[in-house]
C-alpha cells in the first residue's frame, strides 16, 4: 500500500498544510455569512420569495458539485480513503455531517416536540435519539476506530478478511453493509425530495432528481476525497442553519441567545401550560369529538361491507348535491378527492378504519396524545397495575432503543470508514472526539428548539382565531397534509392545542416562520436540511458501491491486491451511479414509514457487524467459523424479529394479525436481541472450534 | 473503566430518570432527570472520548513508536 502519510510525517509540512486548510475554511465561513447577508438585503429590497428558495437550493448543490469537480480523482487511495491525509479537526467535521442525516436535522427536533422525554410505550423515542446517537461514539472511539485505522483498510469489510481470512466473513460483512446502508440512503433521498419540492415548488420526483445530481457530481468524480470536503462545507451550512433560528427564538423568548443554557426555564412554564390545557374545557370538547369519531369508526368495523356501501353513497350524494347547486370549484374538487380516497374493498376499509380509530383515540387523549414534555416515561411507578406496566414497558423500550442506536452507531460502515482517512492512529482518536463535539453542538440545541417551539405554540398560537392563523400553516398543509393539519373540530372558531396536528418533519422546517424570522432563514434551514440529507447520502452511496465492487468483486479476482487501481475505481463509480438511481426510484415510490426504516438499518448494522468486529479486535481466540455463524445468527434474529412484527408481511403470509413481541420490546429495537445473540454465538463457537494460528492478528500495539 | 462511566451515565441515569426528576437543578430551571438525559449525558460522553484520546495518544508518543508504522501482523 502506498504510504502517503509519509509526506505529512514531517511536522513542518503538516503544519503548513493544516494552516492552509484553516484559511480556506475561514474564507468559506465568511463567504457563507456574506451570502446570507446579501440575500437578507435582497429580500428587504423586494426579492420575491419564489426566487429565494431556488437560489438556496441551486447554490448549495453547486457548492457540492464545485468541490466534486475540483477534487476529481481516479487514484484508489484518494477515492477510497481520501489519501489518508485529512487532519482530525476536518475529519471530525466531515464525520459529523456524514452522521447527521435528514433524520437528525429535520426530524429530531420534531420528534422531541412530539414525544417529549421518552415517547409512549408503543413508540419509544424522544431523548433516546439524542443519547443513542451521541453515546455510540464512545463505543466507536474506544472499541473500533483506532484499530480500524491501524489496519490500513479501504472498506470496513476489509477488516473481516484481514482478521479472519477466507472469503465468507468479508462477503457477509459486505452484504450486511449494503443492506443497512441502502435502507438508510432511501430515507435520505426521500428527505432531499421533500425539501427540494418545498423550496422550488417542483414535483417531488423532480426534486429528488435535482438533489441527486449534486450528490452524484460530487461522489462520482472525487470519491472519498471530494466527499470529505463537501461534507465539511455542508456541516458549516447545517450548523448555521440550526443555530441561527434556535438562538433567535431563545433571544426572543428569554433574552439570551444561548439556547441550551437557558431553556430550562421554559420547561417549568410548559409544565404549567400543559396542566392548563389538560384542564381547559374547550380542549375537552375537542377530545370528546375525537372520541365520538373513533366510536363511529368502531361501529363501521362491526359490519364492514355494509358500512362501506353507506359511506360511498354518502360521498357520492354529497358530490352530486354540490354539483347541483353549482358550488365553487374548490369544494367540488375536495369532494371528488374524498370519493377517490374511499377504500376500494372491505380489507382496505378495515385497515384504514382501524388506523383511523387508533389515530382518533390518540388525539382524544389529553394534549392530543402527546406525553407531558419533561416527564420521563409513561405511566406511573406507584399507580395502578396498568400504570405500573406502562411505566415499565416505556422505560424498557427507551433503554432498548438507546442501546440499538448506540450499537448501530458503532456498526454503520459509512461512519467507521471516515476514521480511516486520518494521517495517523492518534489522529483517528482525536478525530472521533472532534466529531462528537461537532455533533453535540447540534444535539444539545435540538431539545432546546423543541421546548422553545412548544412554548411558542402553546403560549401564542393556541387560542388564536382560525381566520388569523399564520400563513406557514396553510402553505405547508398544501405541500402535504400529513405534515400540518388544522381543523376546527369543536366549531368554536378558536384554535385548540389538540386541533393542530404537526408532523415530526415540519417542526424544524417551520421554525423560522413560526418565530417570525425573515424568509431568508427559512431558505437557510431548508438548505441545511438538504445539506444534511446530501452529505449522508454521499457517504452511504460510496460505502454501498465500494462494498459491491471492492469487496464482492475481490473474491472473483482471487486474493491479489494488485488489481487495486484505476479500473476498479471506474467500476466503483458506475456501480455508484446505478445504486443512486435505484435508491431514487424506491424513494420516489414514497415508502410510507421512514423513521422505522432508519432505526431498522441501525439494528441490522449493530447485530450483523458489531459482535464480530469487537470480538475480532479484542479476543485473539475468535475464529473464522465462529464469526461467520455469529454474524449470520445475529442478523437472522434481528431480521426475523423485524419481519414477524411487520403487519403487512404477516397479513400477506396469512398469519393472524397482531404483534408478536418478546418482553414487550417494540420492533424498532430488534437489535437488542440480535447483538447479544451474535456475541454469545461467536464466543461459544470460538471456544469449540480449533484455533488456527495463522489467523491470529496482532491488532494491539 | 471509561466504558463503565459510559454505561452508568447512559443506562443508569435513564433507568432512574423518574427518580432524578424530583431533584431540581439550580440555575437551569428544569429537573435533574431531564437535564441529565438532554445535556449532561452528552457532555459526559464528550469528556470520555476526549480523555480517552488524550491518554492513549500520550501513551503512544511515550512508547516512541510512530503509530503509523505499526502494521497488522499478517497480510
Amino acid at each position: 500500500m502506498p504510504e502517503r502519510p509519509a509526506v505529512l510525517a514531517d511536522p513542518g509540512v503538516r503544519r503548513r498544510y493544516e494552516r492552509r486548510l484553516y484559511r480556506i475554511l475561514g474564507l468559506y465561513v465568511l463567504g457563507l455569512l456574506g451570502f446570507l447577508l446579501l440575500m437578507g438585503w435582497a429580500e428587504q429590497q423586494g426579492l420575491s420569495r419564489r426566487w429565494i428558495g431556488p437560489i438556496f437550493l441551486f447554490s448549495s448543490v453547486m457548492v457540492c458539485a464545485g468541490i466534486g469537480i475540483y477534487s476529481r480523482t481516479t487514484d484508489a487511495e484518494d477515492y477510497y480513503v481520501a489519501g489518508r491525509r485529512i487532519p482530525p479537526f476536518f475529519n471530525g467535521m466531515a464525520a459529523a455531517a456524514d452522521w447527521m442525516s435528514a433524520a437528525s436535522f429535520i426530524s429530531l427536533a420534531g420528534a422531541l416536540y412530539l414525544q417529549g422525554f421518552s415517547g409512549t410505550e408503543g413508540q419509544p423515542g424522544g431523548l433516546a435519539y439524542v443519547l443513542g446517537w451521541t453515546g455510540g461514539f464512545c463505543l466507536v472511539a474506544m472499541l473500533i476506530a483506532p484499530y480500524l485505522r491501524r489496519m490500513n483498510l479501504y472498506t470496513v469489510p476489509d477488516l473481516f478478511e484481514q482478521r479472519f481470512g477466507g472469503r465468507w466473513p468479508r462477503v457477509i460483512a459486505a452484504l450486511a453493509a449494503v443492506v443497512c446502508s441502502f435502507t438508510y440512503v432511501v430515507a435520505q433521498i426521500y428527505g432531499v425530495g421533500l425539501i427540494a419540492s418545498r423550496l422550488t415548488g417542483v414535483q417531488f420526483e423532480i426534486g429528488i432528481m435535482l438533489g441527486l445530481g449534486g450528490v452524484l457530481l460530487c461522489s462520482f468524480l472525487g470519491g472519498m476525497r471530494a466527499i470529505t470536503w463537501t461534507q465539511v462545507a455542508q456541516y458549516i451550512i447545517m450548523l448555521l442553519a440550526f443555530l441561527i433560528p434556535v438562538s433567535w427564538l431563545a433571544y426572543k423568548q428569554l433574552g439570551n441567545p444561548l439556547a441550551p443554557l437557558v431553556y430550562g426555564r421554559q420547561l417549568a412554564k410548559i409544565e404549567a401550560l400543559e396542566q392548563q390545557l389538560i384542564d381547559s374545557p374547550s380542549e375537552r370538547q375537542v377530545a370528546a369529538e375525537f372520541l365520538r369519531r373513533s366510536r363511529e369508526y368502531e361501529a363501521n368495523l362491526n359490519n364492514v361491507p355494509q358500512a362501506l356501501v353507506r359511506e360511498r353513497q354518502a360521498a357520492h350524494e354529497h358530490l352530486r348535491e354540490l354539483r347541483q347547486r353549482n358550488a365553487d370549484v374548490a369544494s367540488i374538487v375536495a369532494a371528488t378527492r374524498e370519493v377517490a380516497s374511499l377504500p376500494r374493498d372491505a380489507a382496505a376499509a378495515r385497515e384504514q378504519w382501524t388506523r383511523a380509530i387508533q389515530e382518533n383515540r390518540e388525539r382524544a387523549a389529553p394534549l392530543g396524545g402527546m406525553p407531558r414534555h419533561s416527564q420521563a416515561f409513561a405511566g406511573d411507578p406507584e399507580g395502578t397495575p396498568a400504570e405500573r406496566e406502562a411505566f415499565h414497558l416505556s422505560r424498557l423500550n427507551f433503554l432498548a432503543l438507546m442501546f440499538c442506536l448506540m450499537a448501530g452507531t458503532a456498526g454503520l460502515p459509512h461512519l467507521l470508514i471516515r476514521y480511516c482517512t486520518t494521517p495517523t492512529v492518534a489522529d483517528s482518536r482525536t478525530s472521533v472526539a472532534w466529531s462528537l463535539v461537532f455533533i453535540a453542538l447540534l444535539y444539545l440545541s435540538a431539545p432546546a428548539l423543541a421546548v422553545l417551539v412548544k412554548f411558542e405554540i402553546m403560549n401564542n398560537l393556541v387560542g388564536s382565531t382560525f381566520g388569523a392563523l399564520p400563513t406557514w400553516i396553510v402553505q405547508w398543509a398544501k405541500v402535504d397534509p400529513s405534515l400540518v393539519s388544522v381543523s376546527d373540530v369543536n366549531g368554536d372558531g378558536l384554535l385548540q392545542f389538540a386541533e393542530l396536528r404537526l408532523g415530526a418533519d415540519i417542526v424544524m422546517l417551520a421554525t423560522p416562520e413560526l418565530g417570525g424570522l425573515p424568509y431568508v432563514l427559512s431558505g437557510l434551514v431548508a438548505a441545511g436540511g438538504l445539506a444534511a440529507a446530501l452529505s449522508t447520502a454521499d457517504g452511504l452511496l460510496l460505502t454501498i458501491s465500494n462494498a459491491l465492487v471492492h469487496d464482492l468483486h475481490l473474491f472473483r479476482k482471487a486474493a491479489s491486491k494488485v488489481a487495486l487501481g484505476e479500473r476498479r475505481v471506474i467500476l466503483s463509480k458506475f456501480v455508484l451511479l446505478a445504486v443512486a438511481m435505484l435508491a431514487a426510484f424506491i424513494a420516489a415510490l414514497k415508502p410510507s414509514e421512514i423513521l422505522p426504516l432508519v432505526s431498522a438499518s441501525f439494528s441490522l448494522a449493530a447485530s450483523a457487524l458489531l459482535p464480530a468486529m469487537v470480538l475480532g479486535i479484542f479476543w485473539r481466540r475468535t475464529t473464522r467459523q465462529a464469526a461467520v455463524v455469529g454474524m449470520l445468527t445475529g442478523l437472522a434474529v434481528t431480521v426475523y424479529y423485524l419481519l414477524s412484527n411487520s403487519a403487512l408481511l404477516m397479513a400477506w403470509l396469512g398469519f393472524a394479525p397482531g404483534p408478536r413481541l418478546w418482553y414487550g420490546i417494540q420492533p424498532v429495537s430488534a437489535g437488542v436481541f440480535g447483538v447479544p445473540v451474535g456475541f454469545c454465538v461467536i464466543c461459544l463457537l470460538s471456544a469449540l472450534t480449533p484455533r488456527r494460528p495463522s489467523q491470529v492478528l496482532e491488532v494491539h500495539s | 473503566m471509561l466504558l463503565c462511566v459510559w454505561a452508568a451515565v447512559s443506562f443508569g441515569a435513564c433507568f432512574f430518570a423518574r427518580d432524578l426528576e424530583r431533584l431540581p437543578l439550580p440555575g437551569w430551571g428544569g429537573s435533574l432527570g431531564y437535564w441529565m438525559a438532554s445535556q449532561g449525558a452528552v457532555l459526559v460522553f464528550i469528556a470520555i472520548v476526549v480523555l480517552y484520546a488524550c491518554v492513549l495518544n500520550r501513551a503512544d508518543r511515550r512508547s516512541a513508536q510512530p503509530p503509523t508504522e505499526l502494521r497488522v501482523g499478517t497480510d
